[in-house]
């Protein structure tokens, strides 16, 4: 009697919303295969000088004890700004550990070791060895290369969405909460915004601007924010007429914490599919931009700009062409898997049916 | 209907003006301008002379004159100059840009047109096939190739296209244009994501309707499958493809610079881009007009098409709700 009882009570007992769809996303083999490509991409650009520089990660020289590759993952790299300093002879540029160090020395160095900057004698070569991925036309390691482009390619997808969620869902927010002349004139905004050649928006500002990964980033957040908008004004225009949001209105609750508090977390997740595929449109952007040479310039690596020289090249080096095609391939497949499994986990007319 | 037809249609020309504004100011702000770097120094005077003749001198008068340009019907009528002038470029001299709009628009429009073509062609069957029979290989296959599809940039499905073709097989000539043999490859290679795209969108519209009541009515009835598929369900299965092919189609039509580069075709795109590289104003502002117009008139198409597919969607209502 009482495991009937329980069994009932388990049936009828309400879930959380997001942890249904959770437990949904964890179905889909795909859809996870995507996300932990993306966590994996993560960890990567978050980890690079473990994987690829041309310092030690630990090392004993003359007698102390240093650590130059984890001090890398600390400094904000590319930038030039550093939160820590390396210690004395490997901060300086000509201190070349690999020469420096004698074969004694005890020393862990990453898996590949070679920077990404740094420039040897074969250039061009195919994958060996000692270049598990050939090099470029200045002799640069290619894997080097891709696994730091790896940072570019997360920082533009997030960081250029990040921006474009923001005005996105606060536009698309106001104009479903508010309804009347603010949504008329919003509406009008992203139908201006959407006839506006993008493309034009992103070479006048590179011209006008210094052409730099951080006005991509800018560039590209400002000009796809309409999709987001657009779901977000949506899903207010449907949360706003329930009973709770009512409910809320009647106990003299501030119209923002309304909007912000009770309605964006449930209208967050449609929001989060189309930001899903906007970092993948974002990565796609950004590899086309390096690759016509207005995005991130060199001598700095990003997957479309090392495939601009793999273009350069491709009747003497071929292989070039390779690694940088399949990496922005699986990124933009990983972003796009993960987006389609998130919608058809939230998706309520398929709950029944899967 | 017809009313709202007629609202959007009188909606255009503002839109079109915010849109002139916007890259005219844009345009303004880029700095330097083409007469300024000829490989001899004008003299002051003639310098003054060129810029007072291209009304480069004064923003304003440039900015009011460049727009009563763009609408002259009196004018044309009478048959003294075109209907839309877009005035001359500043940096081929002995061009106006109707003329350089006009001899690469038909180019980007030929290659968008085939490209959709092949586009909804291949793509609509293959997402009706692959909704029908669900979970099939036809259908791991196609949603395995449209996701490729979507997920490689252009410039790389084009590039590898070229080298199989041209050079691997060399059944196609690399680059140029005029020929149809030159059309196929930078055709294909546009119509790729859009295909992807439609495919998985006709896809997900089939696998909704075919779930729906009046589909099993239909069965019910004792309609041919293939009845009842490719003529009721597909019709709104359409939709969202509808919705998708509106800018899809103005941005093939306008054309892709990528692919233009890639094929070394004379589109529209290397126009737009060498506007901004060389300050070249009026040509900024001829493609961006020509591109957004493109644009809005294809979403117009869009929405029209949106009311006469499926009569229950009231366009005029759902504007502004």
């Amino acid at each position: 009697m009482t495991k009937i009882a329980d069994k009932f009570n388990s049936q009828t007992t309400s879930q959380a919303y997001w942890r249904c769809a959770w437990r949904r996303l964890r179905r889909n083999k795909r859809g996870m295969a995507g996300l932990c490509f993306v966590i994996g991409m993560c960890l990567i650009s978050l980890f690079s000088p473990l994987l690829a520089t041309n310092q030690p990660i630990v090392c004993k020289y003359q007698g102390k004890w240093y650590f130059p590759a984890i001090v890398e993952i600390f400094q904000s790299r590319s930038t030039g700004v550093h939160w820590i300093k390396k210690s004395p002879p490997f901060n300086l540029p000509q201190f070349n550990a690999k020469k420096e160090l004698d074969p004694e020395d005890l020393a862990i160095w990453p898996l590949i070791y070679y920077s990404e900057y740094e420039q040897t004698d074969d250039f061009l070569a195919t994958p060996s060895a000692e270049h598990w991925l050939g090099t470029d036309d200045l002799g640069r390691d290619l894997a080097a290369r891709i696994i730091h482009g790896t940072t570019i390619s997360i920082k533009v997808g997030f960081v250029s969405v990040g921006i474009a969620a923001v005005i996105g869902i606060l536009l698309g927010g106001l104009a479903g909460y508010w309804g009347g002349w603010v949504d008329i004139i919003i509406s009008r905004i992203i139908e201006i915004i959407i006839c506006f050649p993008v493309f034009f928006l992103i070479l006048a500002i590179m011209v006008w601007l210094k052409p730099n990964i951080i006005n991509v980033m800018i560039v590209i957040g400002l000009t796809r924010w309409t999709s987001i908008a657009r779901y977000a004004r949506g899903e207010f225009i449907r949360i706003k007429g329930q009973d709770y949001i009512i409910a809320a209105r009647a106990l003299g609750i501030r119209d923002s914490k309304i909007m912000f508090r009770h309605i964006l977390p449930n209208a967050l997740t449609p929001v989060l599919v189309s930001i899903t595929f906007g970092i993948a449109n974002a990565i796609l952007v950004e590899a086309g931009l390096s690759w016509l040479g207005f995005g991130v310039q060199a001598p700095a690596p990003s997957w479309g700009n090392i495939l601009r020289t793999a273009y350069e090249t491709l009747r003497i080096a071929p292989h070039m062409m390779y690694p940088p095609c399949i990496a922005i391939f699986l990124a933009v497949m990983s972003y796009n898997l993960f987006g389609d499994a998130l919608r058809d986990a939230i998706d309520p007319r398929l709950r029944s049916t899967t | 209907m017809w009313r709202y037809i007629v609202k959007r249609l009188l909606i255009i020309p503002l839109v079109l003006w915010v849109i002139y504004t916007i890259t005219f100011l844009m345009a303004v702000s880029i700095p330097g301008n083409p007469f300024k770097q000829g490989e001899r120094a004008l003299s002051p005077d003639v310098q003054r002379a060129v810029e007072a003749q291209y009304k480069a001198d004064d923003n304003w008068i440039f900015y009011w004159q460049y727009l009563k340009g763009l609408f002259q019907p009196i004018k044309a009528y009478r048959g003294l100059g075109p209907l839309v002038d877009l005035g001359p470029s500043w940096q081929y001299r002995d061009w106006t840009c109707n003329q350089i709009i006009g001899s690469s628009l038909p180019v980007s429009v030929g290659l968008g047109l085939t490209a959709m073509l092949i586009a909804t062609s291949v793509g609509i069957p293959v997402g009706v096939i692959s909704a029908v029979k669900r979970n099939s290989w036809f259908d791991y296959t196609s949603l395995g190739l449209a996701l490729v599809g979507i997920s490689l940039p252009t410039f790389v499905t084009g590039t590898a296209l070229l080298i199989f073709f041209t050079i691997k097989l060399t059944w196609l000539p690399v680059g140029g244009w005029g020929q149809l043999s030159h059309l196929w490859l930078p055709a294909v290679t546009l119509s790729l994501p859009f295909m992807a795209y439609i495919a998985r969108l006709t896809r997900m519209g089939m696998l909704d309707v075919l779930a729906s009541d009046y589909i099993r009515t239909a069965q019910a009835k004792g309609l041919s499958q293939k009845k009842i598929i490719w003529k009721h369900a597909l019709k709104n299965a359409f939709l969202p493809v509808v919705s998708f092919l509106g800018p899809a189609s103005a941005a093939a039509l306008t054309g892709s610079f990528v692919i233009e580069s890639i094929f070394n075709i004379p589109g529209l795109g290397q126009h737009f881009v060498a506007g901004v590289q060389n300050r070249d104003r009026a040509m900024i502002l001829g493609t961006v007009l020509v591109y957004s117009t493109v644009l809005v008139l294809f979403n117009l198409l869009v929405d029209i098409t949106y009311t006469l597919v499926d009569p229950r969607i009231d366009v005029e209502k759902s504007g502004t709700k």
